[in-house]
């Protein structure tokens, strides 16, 4: 049993130190790539969301899976030259709404930045620019929005960016989602209730009834 | 007589070595005790009423561990749903575990009450409104609200073991109350590849949004709940005799008030320091099952479903972890009684601990899933650990000293989420690290235990002090003359084996098994 004991303490010892070096390599291969970081990349775009009726945005917000915006964008003549081959614009967060939720928190690298998770478009790079008429997505969550738009190089890392708003603050636009209840969705959960319950307490109601009848016999 | 017994053969053909010789008794499937409580725990069997039960039981707290924690793994849409901050989720995290404090003290009063086949029923079947209305909230507060009482369905723990205890002989009992704890507690695994299936299910074949989604996946547990409760109303047995209203018609065995039964649990200082340990074993696995998907998710941006099937691994050691937690536990004691089974928890949950620290600190995906597993067998392996020394601290009281350990678990969750992973001042892996530490300072508290027959970790036992004497002490004069302590003294003689390297009693002294024992050590050993 003692043989038993150091065999297994030994496998296990050995299993460890694996793991380690296994987790050891790891650790260092995720350095290994190079990051983007969104202070370095010029501001080279011009970039504006509107309604498609021209107007200011509605004070209630925009309906998801209803309301759509307009996204324009178009190359500064003024800033430096840049080369790219693609545009993408995101839906991004505006400052209040990553206040106390920290997966939309924004990173200077991009590869880990999390303000703009919902992509509009992708469009090929021209110095005319073009725009892009986006209906709101259905998983689009409440809160105020501003839009971006990244120029790409053709292994699609970004080289350089616009977006409507100047500082995440201003310029920005309110989003209401759907709730994704239906009156459906309430009537079966309200269904299934009663019914867990009824079978509950009909089946304690009962089966005293019958041990009452087989006591009384 | 065979000299080794391997547990797990007990499970699976059934040879196990039995001490008394099973009674005649052709109408159960599986040889029975003089109690019929079933001597042999068959697993891949459905034998009525021992068999059945078993699996009824362990399902029945396996589909509550389920909906309990089916909202952790698709919090990343909820929360976009609910528009909830990262105080709200964390509240309602610390809800769903803080409810069944107090339902786990009460459910072994109800269970003596009417029964655990009625108390696990009602449990399953009151709750199954509020997993339904999950479907139907709007704000935090509702979500909130539909996780706390969703979490008193956790103590179908208690109905589970109680449950267990019944059917099953002192022989087998920590075995089996092993493997159904162990694979209850699978749920809080399991669930975390299910609802995102299903969610991914819905939205992708079914062409709903995701905000509709995540909602009808929460009709399926709801669905289980009613499901389960109506095969444990319809095929469950209290007792192998029969139901509790047969069988109690007055000539039952004497049984304590509730307030009688938790005293002598309470003025133990025993049980509160296993109170404060188990905390940090058990409520560090709820707060995983708690935070672990949506960290996986943020930190390593994986979609749902994966972020999901990888925080299931965690859930999933529980099929070995724990049941090898308590034999090892068995063997330590074998070893050196006592203190080797204090001195086994304490490694066992400081490695808990330490593994934390390191899952915290892991940059890269392929390295803290390792640390995960690595921290999940051990957290485990200590809350089947715990529940080798549990039984020892009173046998007047056994239910009261298990229901508070229980409780004291929840506690220990509700703890750790507060303090760790509620603000946002610091990101979760700097919370892991900090509740790893948090781990290994209370796990010192078992240095603290001391039994006065048997020693601590440092202390040697008192001279001349016997078993007998601790456990009949829980009766005073007038009812040990009523001999109302017989079955504690019987326990106290059988309890020997504790002692570090004296001779075995067991078995030797055949006429002084007491079939009444129940909730004995886990996997105590078989074999010399």
């Amino acid at each position: 049993m003692f043989m038993c004991r150091n065999l297994l303490m030994a496998s296990c010892h050995r299993l460890f130190v694996a793991l380690f070096i296994f987790a050891a390599i790891l650790g260092v291969a995720s350095y290994a790539e190079g990051e983007v970081l969104f202070s370095k990349l010029p501001n080279t775009l011009l970039v504006t969301a509107a309604l498609p009726g021209g107007g200011p945005f509605p004070d209630r917000g925009l309906q998801t899976t209803e309301d759509s915006i307009v996204v324009t964008w178009k190359v500064n003549t003024t800033a430096a030259p840049v080369t790219a081959t693609k545009v993408q614009t995101k839906l991004c967060f505006a400052e209040e709404s990553q206040v106390e939720r920290v997966w939309r928190k924004t990173y200077d690298d991009l590869s880990r930045d999390k303000s703009c998770l919902f992509e509009i478009s992708v469009a090929v790079f021209s110095t005319a620019g073009a725009s892009v008429n986006y209906l709101l997505a259905d998983n689009v969550p409440r809160g105020k929005y501003f839009v971006r738009a990244y120029a790409l190089d053709a292994n699609g890392s970004p080289v350089a960016y616009g977006q409507s708003s100047p500082d995440k603050i201003a310029n920005v636009f309110s989003v209401i989602p759907i709730s994704g209840r239906s009156s459906a969705m309430n009537v079966a959960a309200a269904i299934l209730s009663v019914l867990s319950v009824s079978c509950l307490f009909g089946f304690f109601i009962l089966e005293h009834m019958l041990l009452k009848r087989k006591k009384s016999v | 007589m065979d000299p080794h017994i391997d547990p797990l053969k007990i499970m699976v053909d059934g040879s196990g070595r039995v001490f008394e010789p099973p009674v005649m008794a052709p109408e159960f499937d599986l040889p029975v005790d003089s109690e019929h409580k079933a001597m042999i725990c068959k697993v891949h069997s459905l034998a009525r009423p021992h068999m059945l039960s078993f699996h009824l039981a362990w399902v029945s707290f396996f589909t509550c561990f389920l909906s309990t924690f089916a909202a952790p793994p698709l919090i990343p849409i909820i929360r976009d749903n609910l528009d909830l901050t990262k105080s709200d989720i964390s509240q309602a995290s610390i809800a769903a575990v803080s409810g069944s404090i107090m339902s786990r003290l009460i459910m072994g009063a109800v269970c003596d009450l009417i029964g655990p086949r009625y108390g696990s029923a009602f449990l399953i079947m009151i709750v199954a409104p509020a997993v339904f209305a999950m479907a139907i909230v709007n704000d935090a507060a509702g979500f909130l609200m539909c996780r706390f009482f969703i979490g008193f369905s956790l103590a179908t723990f208690v109905s589970c073991e109680y449950w267990v205890s019944s059917m099953f002989s002192t022989r087998i009992v920590g075995t089996a109350n092993g493997i159904a704890a162990g694979w209850g507690n699978l749920g809080g695994g399991a669930t975390q590849i299910i609802m995102p299936l299903l969610f991914a299910f819905i939205r992708d074949s079914g062409h709903h949004p995701a905000f509709a989604a995540w909602r009808i996946a929460f009709f399926i547990p709801g669905c289980l709940h009613i499901v389960m409760g109506i095969l444990v109303l319809f095929f469950g047995q209290d007792l192998p005799d029969g139901n509790y209203w047969q069988v109690n018609d007055g000539n039952h065995t004497f049984r304590d008030g509730f307030q009688q039964a938790m005293y002598y649990a309470i003025t133990s200082p025993r049980t509160w320091v296993f109170f404060a340990l188990y905390g940090y074993c058990f409520g560090v696995e709820l707060t995983v099952d708690n935070i672990i998907a949506e960290y996986f998710y943020d930190r390593f941006d994986l979609n749902l479903t994966t972020a999901g099937t990888v925080a299931a691994v965690s859930g999933l050691m529980n099929i070995f972890s724990r049941p090898i937690g308590g034999y090892l536990s068995d063997k330590a004691s074998r070893h050196s009684g006592m203190r080797g089974r204090l001195w086994y928890l304490w490694l066992v949950q400081s490695m808990g601990g330490f593994f934390c620290i390191l899952l915290g600190k892991m940059t890269s995906l392929g390295a803290a899933i390792c640390v995960m597993i690595i921290f999940s067998i051990f957290v485990q392996a200590a809350c089947g650990a715990t529940f080798g020394i549990v039984p020892f601290i009173s046998r007047r009281s056994l239910g009261g000293v298990i229901g508070f350990t229980a409780a004291g678990g929840n506690l220990g969750s509700v703890l750790t989420q507060s303090l760790f992973f509620t603000s946002s001042t610091y990101h979760t892996e700097v919370g892991l690290v900090y509740m790893g530490i948090m781990i290994i300072c209370v796990t010192l508290l078992c240095t603290v235990v001391y039994f006065p027959m048997w020693g601590g970790m440092f202390f040697s036992p008192k001279k001349n002090y016997t078993e007998e004497e601790y456990y009949v002490s829980e009766w005073n004069a007038q009812e040990q003359r009523q001999g109302l302590h017989i079955s504690s003294l019987k326990f106290a003689i059988n309890a020997r084996s504790e002692r570090r390297k004296e001779p075995r009693s067991e078995g030797v002294e055949p006429e002084l098994d007491d079939p009444d024992r129940s909730g004995l050590s886990m996997f105590k050993s078989y074999s010399h």
